[in-house]
């Protein structure tokens, strides 16, 4: 998986909020956040600007690539 | 498991099930010579999978009602659209073999009983797809 992400993190330092709760927020349910929180299912780039959202960050501080050249998660 | 693989999982199991216990009862009927009823036995076998696959629904959502009122989001609608197609094929497959075993003549029975076998075999592969999905994406 190229694309990382600080998901997990992120809930945690907005209120502890759940994957549930992020997945209400956002329209998708808890096993499909489960699912790209651990990099096992790119969301569509509609998804992630809404989990950016849902998160109160830029897109860049919440997904990471990680292709070539590509920096390392935070 | 979200509600959506456990569908796949209840769709799966009642098909294999039902459509299992089906034609074993066709195979031996056909193969002792036996006098085959078209009609009744695939009837009874499409209604009973209605019934056992409702009441596993039914079940399954009033065990966990949130997971059941979830919207279907886009990692469920790439999940259906693979394995829809997944099973398209299978069954154009079937047909096509359906079709060739009708153009060299066998029995009317033989026939209905192999295009029930490819629609089974269209429904099976999806199910199988789906649960592949899920379980590929699986946290």
């Amino acid at each position: 998986m190229k694309i990382a992400n600080r998901i997990r993190w992120l809930r945690f330092a907005h209120g502890e909020m759940t994957q549930g709760e992020l997945a209400a927020r956002i329209g998708m349910t808890r096993q499909t956040v489960a699912a790209i929180e651990q990099g096992k299912y790119s969301p569509t780039l509609e998804a992630a600007f809404r989990i950016a959202d849902a998160l109160g960050e830029p897109l860049d501080a919440v997904f990471q690539w990680q292709g070539e050249g590509g920096r390392p998660p935070l | 498991m979200g509600f959506r693989e456990k569908r796949a999982w209840i769709m799966l199991a009642s098909t294999l099930g039902v459509y299992g216990v089906y034609f074993i009862a066709f195979g031996r009927a056909w193969a002792t010579g036996q006098g085959v009823g078209l009609f009744a036995p695939m009837a009874t076998a499409i209604v009973v999978l209605a019934i056992i696959q409702i009441m596993s629904l039914v079940g399954a959502a009033a065990l966990a009602p949130s997971e059941a009122r979830a919207p279907v989001d886009e990692r469920d609608r790439a999940i259906d659209q693979a394995a829809a197609r997944a099973g398209f094929y299978a069954l154009q497959s079937g047909v096509a073999l359906a079709l060739a075993a009708v153009a060299f003549g066998i029995a009317p029975a033989l026939a209905a009983n192999a295009l029930l076998a490819v629609m089974v075999l269209g429904e099976v592969t999806r199910a199988v797809w789906q649960i592949a999905g899920y379980r590929r994406s699986a946290a």
